[in-house]
């Protein structure tokens, strides 16, 4: 009676699949720079490129703008320079005045490796949580995992994605589009 | 020019990479700036004291920048191999020929040489013929070496014991008024007699510069023999052989800092110095590329094997390196000035590096200068991507930190003199006399080869990167 329970599979039919976007798959670099750049020109603004490694270049063909992670980091860094500095003279001139090797109590050389180190930290803790934050990662799940044709994304093949919540997205002219690229295969990915 | 183009990569194939005839005004411009600019040093250095004491220092000062910018472009080469780095294959060259200039430098060394044997400490004190009453006890000393069995056969109050304790300068000099105006050798500088005495010293700077002559030689040839033969294996062979040689380079590097510029005060020791000089190496050669690059393509050469993203990369070592001087200049002072022991703080107080305020002499203004001029502003001006990207920014900075580099040249060797500050004129006509020579034999070790490597396995990889 268990087993027969959990053999059968869900139900699906109360969700009927919807269209989560269209997705072209191309096998080599320059090809997916050209239609990067073809789908950039045509004005969609949710769509991504898939690769299995870095393509230098390609931040400019997707028309993607520079990031603000720099600024969150200097930003980490100048309150890890200011919050030590703060907290070293709390804690050693103000709240707990400690006469350490004779220096005065607020004492700024000896402070100052304290000082680099806490801007280090914070500023490269901002750069790891602040990528995290900015690409919505830890992402558990995307309609992209269901499709087989994508595995081949990790080891040699190139995937242009369009999603279907783009404002300019539109079910024939989207694929019409993708086809012009000459990509080894479309497909709708379902959700 | 033709033999050599040809070969060339598809998207450089017009630029133009050898220099050719228009080298030559310029070359001899350079050769008479620095026969003329020695010359008027020496005489001014004449009149200034006779003894030549203020020109061997001024004469240091820019001799050290130049060795400084030669060993930071043996340095890149050597980094750029050992890495197997691809950005950097078409601005090789430029580095490989400022290593090349290591002959003339050798040659350049020969008034250093010349100083110490005229044994009466001008350039480095220790310098100076060993009083006879102490050579006997010294030489007893050197058969059964033991510290305190020196201090136990020195009579009580003599100038050894005054020195260990109060390293202050002035004092010296009017108790022990010399010839010269250098104070007479101690008993902390008779100890050091064994490694700092003019022979040995000599022996040394003749193995540091037979080695780093080979070196840059080796490297140079090497690269240029390679643009003949297209042979890849010449490219295996100097990769196989950086590893080795950095670590043979980085020692001589740190002890021939130990000795041109850290024995001027024969008393202090640091043993961060050899990073510290070298810090200043590095910063000297970037600086230094990117200006050959700015001023090459401004005249037409290398117009598109150099491009923005090799630039960016130079700023980055160059935001790098500022970062590291800081870095090393504070470790070195932090660790003096915590400990607080006279023999290692004298250095700093020599230079004005005080907050007491009889300590605060011109060289203080000097030493804050540094502080900013090296570290605090060009830190946060390198910072960002487009200061490095933008020529016109990245040319700025480049100067600024020669010029400030120079400052710290002059800030390590000229305190030593007599601890007064002086207006840097002698300096500076020092300057222009090396300046000229050096940049004549660069121009000729430009002029001897294409600009850029012709057939580096790498090369068609550093023309077409981008930076992230």
């Amino acid at each position: 009676m268990t087993t027969q329970t959990l053999d059968t599979p869900v139900r699906t039919d109360d969700f009927p699949p919807e269209l989560a976007g269209y997705l072209a798959e191309f096998d080599d670099v320059n090809t997916v720079m050209s239609a990067a750049e073809v789908v950039r020109d045509a004005g969609y603004t949710r769509w991504d490129v898939h690769s299995p490694f870095p393509i230098h270049g390609m931040d400019e063909a997707m028309g993607i703008r520079p990031t603000i992670l720099p600024w969150l980091v200097l930003a980490g860094g100048l309150a890890g320079l200011g919050g030590a500095l703060l907290m070293e003279w709390w804690m050693n001139a103000y709240d707990y005045g400690y006469m350490v090797s004779g220096k005065p109590l607020f004492s700024l050389p000896a402070f100052i490796p304290i000082m680099f180190e806490a801007t280090v930290l914070i500023a490269s803790l901002t750069a790891v949580f602040g990528m995290l934050f900015l690409n919505k990662l830890p992402m558990l799940y995307n309609p992209l995992f269901k499709s087989d044709r994508f595995r081949r994304v990790t080891n040699d093949r190139f995937f242009v994605v369009i999603d279907a919540t783009d404002p300019k997205f539109d079910e024939v002219e989207t694929e019409n589009l993708l086809r012009s690229l000459n990509p080894l295969a479309i497909e709708q990915v379902e959700d | 020019m033709s033999e050599h183009t040809e070969h060339s990569h598809a998207t450089s194939a017009d630029e133009r990479i050898e220099l050719g005839q228009a080298a030559w005004p310029v070359y001899n411009i350079a050769k008479i700036a620095g026969i003329v600019g020695i010359l008027a040093a020496l005489l001014l250095g004449f009149f200034e004291d006779h003894t030549f004491r203020r020109f061997f220092f001024a004469y240091l000062v820019s001799y050290a920048f130049f060795l400084s910018i030669a060993l930071g472009g043996i340095a890149f080469v050597l980094m750029q191999h050992l890495t197997r780095a691809g950005w950097s294959v078409s601005t090789r060259r430029a580095a490989e020929a400022m290593g090349a200039t290591m002959p003339i430098l050798a040659a350049l060394a020969a008034p250093i040489v010349v100083s110490l044997f005229l044994n009466n400490g001008a350039l480095y004190r220790w310098a100076q013929p060993v009083p006879a009453h102490v050579e006997g006890e010294s030489q007893a000393n050197a058969t059964q070496p033991g510290a305190e069995r020196l201090v136990e056969q020195k009579p009580a109050g003599t100038d050894g014991e005054q020195v260990a304790n109060s390293p202050d300068r002035q004092e010296l000099k009017t108790e022990h008024p010399s010839a010269h105006g250098v104070p007479p050798l101690d008993e902390i500088i008779l100890k050091k007699r064994i490694w700092l005495n003019p022979v040995f010293f000599t022996i040394r700077l003749i193995i540091y510069f037979a080695f780093w002559c080979w070196l840059a030689m080796y490297y140079w040839r090497q690269s240029v023999l390679q643009d003949r033969n297209d042979d890849f294996r010449i490219t295996e062979r100097l990769q196989t052989l950086s590893g080795p040689l950095t670590l043979v380079f980085f020692f001589t590097l740190t002890f021939a800092a130990f000795d041109l510029i850290m024995s001027l005060d024969p008393h202090w020791y640091s043993t961060i110095f050899g990073i510290y000089f070298f810090t200043g190496c590095m910063l000297a050669v970037f600086a230094s590329l990117v200006l050959v690059f700015t001023l090459l393509q401004r005249l037409g050469y290398m117009t598109s094997s150099v491009n923005t993203e090799h630039y960016h990369d130079m700023g980055k070592w160059l935001f790098a390196w500022t970062f590291f001087w800081g870095y090393i200049a504070f470790s070195q002072f932090m660790l003096i000035w915590y400990s607080n022991i006279p023999e290692e703080t004298s250095w700093f107080v020599h230079r004005g590096a005080s907050t007491r305020l009889q300590d605060v002499n011109g060289w203080s203004w000097v030493s804050l200068a540094l502080l900013f001029g090296q570290f605090l502003i060009p830190f946060p001006g390198l910072l960002s991507r487009w200061v490095k990207r933008k020529k016109g920014s990245l040319v700025f900075w480049a100067c600024w930190i020669l010029v400030f580099h120079w400052i710290d040249v002059w800030w390590m060797i000229s305190p030593e003199l007599n601890g007064r500050f002086y207006i840097p004129i002698l300096e500076i006509v020092c300057f222009i006399g090396i300046a000229g020579l050096w940049f004549a034999t660069y121009l000729r070790f430009l002029n001897k080869a294409p600009l850029r490597p012709l057939h580096d396995p790498r090369l068609s990889e550093a023309l077409v990167f981008q930076n992230a």
